[in-house]
C-alpha cells in the first residue's frame, strides 16, 4: 500500500511546491492570454474551459495545480507504458518523466504546450498497448478530435494517431473519419479564425529571421536536452530508432522541424513524452537503473535551474492598484502606450486600450510603457508616485 | 462436473481448513478444486501440492509472472474440465455449504448463480456498521451506474454454466483487480438468466486480508475501463455528432469570411482596418472578432477581454476609409 500511496502523495507535494514557484515568478503574458480566453493562437476547448472559470477568485493558482498535479501524476500512465515489465523497471520509467527537465520546469505554467505533451504521451500508450482498442475506437476519436481543438502542436503527433487507428479493425471509411475528419475541422475552424492564422504566421517567421541555420539547431538540440534531462534524450532516441518505431520518429523529427522554425522555450516538453515512449520501446535500455536515475538527477539539478523562466516583475498588478487607491472607479478606461502584454488585460478592472493621444479624454489612466509627452501638459491629471514606471490618472472627484 | 477455482495469495494456513469442508459438501458431486496461486511468499503452492495426497481432485497451477484475483480466476476457468464453473474465496469467509446449491441451480437454468449478501437472507456477518453502509452504498451505485441485473455483483462467490464463460472469454480484456463476477456481468449477452442465493460473510479462518487500497485503485480502474468499453457506442456517436454539427456551424462562419481566402484586395484591406482601428480607437486586436466580410464592410464584435463588464457591441467597418458605426444603426 505504501509503495502505491506515497508516490501519489509525494507527487501532489511536488507539484504544489512547484506551483509556489512558479506563482512567485508571476503571471506571463501567455498565461494571461490563456485565462482570459483570448482567441489566438490556439483553438478554444482549453481556453474556453478556463475562460469559464474567469470569475473566479484565485483562477490562475487553480489551474497552476490543476496542471502541475496532471503533468506529475501522468507518471502512472508512463509506468502504464510497460505493463509486463517488473514494477521495479516501470519505476524507472516514472522517474525518468518527474525527472526529465521539461516536466519540472513547465508544472504550475498554465501552457498548451505541457497539456499537448499529456495527449501525446495517451496517445503513445495506446500505441505500445499490445491489446485490441476496437472497443474504445469513440472515446480515442473524441481524444483526437479535442487534442487537436486544444492546441495546434497535437497535428506533431499525427503519425502515432495515424498508427494506432491504422492497427484498429475499422472500415476503411471509419478509419479515415476518425484521423482525417477532425484534422479537416480543424483547418476549417482555422479559417473562420484570421487572427489564429496571423498569429501562428507571424511565430512561424519569428525564427526564420532570429540567426543562423546553426543558432536555431543549437536552440533545437537545448531543447531535446531539457526534454529528456539528456540521459532520457539519448536513450529515447536510441530505442526509437533500435525498435524501429516509424510513428515515433517521424513524430520526433516533425516536432523538432517545427521547433527549428517557430522557436518557444517551453517546446521543449514536446520531446518528452516521444522521448520516454522511445525508451519503453527498447526496455534493455533500462537494465543499469541506477546509473540512468543517478545520471538524470544530476542533469535534472543543472538543466532546471537554467531552464526555470524568469521571475515577471508584477508591474501590471502594483499599478491597477496604485490607480484604484487613487480614486479612479473600476470600468473606466486604461489607455497604455509602448508594447504591452495580455497580463495588463488579466490584472485590471479597467478596460485596456492603447494610447491614441487624440483619444486621451476617453481615459482615467495612462500607463506611460514608452514615452507619452501629450498627458505632462494636461491639468487634470496626476502623477502616480511611487511606482516604477510613468502613471497618470484622472480620477473622480 | 463442478469445477471450483480458488485464487490464493498467503493462505497456507487456511488451505488445509477449508479443503476437508468443500470435499465434504461436494462428496457426492462430481468434481475438481483448481487453486490458483501467485507465487505465495508463505508457500501456499507448496502446500496445495501436499494436500493433493489427501485431495487427488485438487489441481494446483503456480503463477509466477501474472498477479491479481481476476486473472487468476480466468486462469483457472481456462484450465477446468467441469461443465459447471464455480470461484470461492480460500480465506473461509465463503460458506461451502451453498456450493451444492449453487451448483445445481446453473446445472438447472443454466447462465450465472451468484451467492449474495445484499438480498433477504444474506448479510455481511461482523463487518463493521460502517464497512457495511459503505460497501451497500457502493454496490448499489455500481449496480445502477452499470445496470446489472444482480444485488451483489461484486461477490467473489458464483457458479456459472462452461458454455456462456467461453462465449464471453475471447472478449475479455486483461482483467485487473478482484471483481471478476462484475467484469463478467458486464459482459453477459441479454437474457442470460441471472440468479442469486442469500449468505452470510463468515470471518476468515486464518491469514490477513487483502484489502488495500492497491486493490481498490484496481477496482477504480477496472470500473472505468468497463465505462469506457460500455460506453464507446455513445462515445462514437457523440463523436459522429461534433464532427457533423461543427462542420455546419463552422461551415456558415467560413462562408461569411470566404473573401478573406478568395479576395486578396480583401484580405488587404481587412488587415489594414484592423490596423487602422488600433491606431485610431486604440482598441486591442485581441477584443475583435470578425464575424462577416463583403466587398464594402466588415463586421466585427468588439468583446473586450478584461474584468472591466465593457458589454460587447457589433460594429460594421467600412473598407473604403475604415469609418465605423454599429450594426443596429440605420
Amino acid at each position: 500500500m505504501r509503495r502505491f500511496v506515497s508516490p501519489f502523495f509525494g507527487l501532489i507535494l511536488l507539484a504544489l511546491v512547484l506551483v509556489v514557484l512558479q506563482n512567485f515568478a508571476g503571471l506571463s503574458t501567455d498565461e494571461a492570454k490563456f485565462l482570459l480566453n483570448i482567441p489566438y493562437p490556439h483553438p478554444p476547448l482549453l481556453r474556453w474551459l478556463m475562460g469559464l472559470t474567469f470569475w473566479m477568485p484565485g483562477q490562475a493558482l487553480f489551474w497552476r495545480v490543476v496542471f502541475a498535479t496532471a503533468l506529475l501524476q501522468a507518471a502512472w500512465i508512463v509506468m502504464a507504458l510497460l505493463p509486463e515489465k517488473k514494477r521495479s523497471e516501470r519505476e524507472i520509467l516514472g522517474w525518468l518523466w518527474v525527472l526529465s527537465a521539461s516536466v519540472l520546469i513547465l508544472s504550475g505554467q498554465i501552457l498548451m504546450a505541457p497539456v499537448a505533451a499529456l495527449q501525446a504521451l495517451v496517445f503513445c500508450w495506446l500505441l505500445l498497448r499490445g491489446e485490441n482498442l476496437e472497443a474504445h475506437v469513440g472515446w480515442i476519436a473524441l481524444l483526437w478530435l479535442a487534442s487537436l481543438f486544444t492546441a495546434y502542436q497535437a497535428l506533431l503527433f499525427l503519425p502515432i494517431v495515424v498508427s494506432v487507428f491504422w492497427r484498429l479493425r475499422l472500415s476503411a471509411w471509419q478509419r479515415l473519419l476518425c484521423i482525417v475528419g477532425p484534422v479537416a475541422l480543424l483547418a476549417l475552424y482555422s479559417l473562420t479564425n484570421p487572427l489564429a492564422i496571423a498569429s501562428m504566421i507571424a511565430a512561424s517567421g519569428q525564427n526564420a529571421h532570429a540567426g543562423t541555420l546553426f543558432d536555431a539547431v543549437r536552440e533545437v538540440t537545448g531543447l531535446w536536452m531539457l526534454g529528456g534531462s539528456v540521459v532520457m534524450s539519448v536513450l529515447g532516441v536510441i530505442g526509437m530508432l533500435a525498435a524501429r518505431r516509424w510513428p515515433l520518429i517521424l513524430s520526433f523529427l516533425l516536432t523538432a522541424v517545427f521547433i527549428l522554425v517557430s522557436y518557444r522555450p517551453y517546446y521543449c516538453i514536446l520531446f518528452t513524452p516521444l522521448l520516454l515512449a522511445g525508451v519503453a520501446s527498447a526496455p534493455l535500455l533500462l537494465k543499469r537503473s541506477r546509473l540512468i536515475i543517478i545520471s538524470t538527477i544530476l542533469s535534472a539539478l543543472i538543466l532546471v535551474p537554467l531552464g526555470y523562466r524568469m521571475v515577471v516583475p508584477p508591474f501590471a498588478q502594483q499599478i491597477v492598484d496604485r490607480a484604484i487607491e487613487a480614486g479612479v472607479p473600476k470600468g473606466a478606461t486604461m489607455m497604455i502606450a509602448g508594447s504591452f502584454g495580455h497580463e495588463w488585460q488579466y490584472v485590471s478592472p479597467y478596460l485596456v486600450r492603447r494610447f491614441i493621444p487624440e483619444k486621451i479624454s476617453d481615459a482615467r489612466v495612462l500607463v506611460c510603457l514608452a514615452d507619452c509627452p501629450e498627458v505632462r501638459e494636461k491639468k487634470a491629471w496626476k502623477r502616480l508616485a511611487g511606482v516604477q514606471v510613468e502613471v497618470w490618472v484622472r480620477p473622480i472627484r | 462436473m463442478l469445477s471450483l477455482v480458488i485464487p490464493t495469495f498467503n493462505e497456507a494456513e487456511s488451505l488445509p481448513l477449508l479443503l476437508p469442508r468443500i470435499a465434504q459438501v461436494l462428496r457426492d458431486i462430481p468434481h475438481e478444486v483448481i487453486v490458483v496461486d501467485d507465487d505465495s511468499p508463505d508457500g501456499t503452492w507448496r502446500k496445495a501440492e501436499e494436500l493433493k495426497k489427501t485431495y487427488p481432485r485438487l489441481i494446483v497451477i503456480r503463477r509466477k509472472d501474472e498477479r491479481g484475483l481476476s486473472s487468476a480466476v480466468i486462469a483457472g476457468f481456462k484450465a477446468a474440465r467441469g461443465e459447471v464453473l464455480a470461484v470461492m474465496d480460500a480465506d473461509g469467509q465463503h460458506d461451502t455449504e451453498l456450493l451444492r446449491q449453487l451448483y445445481e441451480t446453473v446445472r438447472a437454468r443454466r447462465g450465472i448463480a451468484v451467492a449474495s449478501r445484499y438480498i433477504p437472507g444474506g448479510g455481511t456477518g461482523q463487518w463493521k456498521r460502517s464497512r457495511t453502509l459503505m460497501s451497500r452504498g457502493v454496490t448499489r451505485a455500481v449496480t445502477m451506474f452499470c445496470q446489472l441485473k444482480v444485488h451483489d455483483p461484486m461477490s467473489g462467490f458464483f457458479a456459472m454454466d462452461r458454455s456462456l464463460f467461453e462465449r464471453i472469454a475471447p472478449s475479455l480484456p486483461r482483467l485487473r483487480g478482484f471483481k471478476v463476477l462484475f467484469d463478467l456481468l458486464m459482459r453477459v449477452p441479454t437474457g442470460t438468466p441471472l440468479a442469486e442465493v442469500p449468505y452470510t460473510f463468515t470471518p476468515r479462518m486464518a491469514g490477513r486480508s487483502k484489502l488495500s487500497i492497491k486493490v481498490q485503485w484496481d477496482f477504480g480502474c477496472s470500473l472505468i475501463a468497463l465505462f469506457l468499453e460500455r460506453w464507446s457506442r455513445a462515445a462514437w456517436a457523440f463523436f459522429l455528432i461534433l464532427l457533423i454539427g461543427l462542420t455546419c456551424l463552422l461551415s456558415i462562419r467560413a462562408w461569411n469570411l470566404r473573401l478573406l481566402v478568395t479576395d486578396a484586395a480583401v484580405r488587404a484591406r481587412t488587415s489594414e482596418a484592423f490596423r487602422s482601428l488600433s491606431k485610431t480607437d486604440g482598441w486591442l486586436t485581441s477584443d475583435l472578432l470578425l464575424r462577416k466580410v463583403d466587398p464594402e464592410r466588415l463586421e466585427l464584435l468588439y468583446a473586450p477581454h478584461d474584468r472591466s463588464g465593457t458589454n460587447e457591441r457589433c460594429i460594421r467597418v467600412r473598407l473604403d476609409y475604415f469609418g465605423w458605426y454599429p450594426c443596429d444603426a440605420s
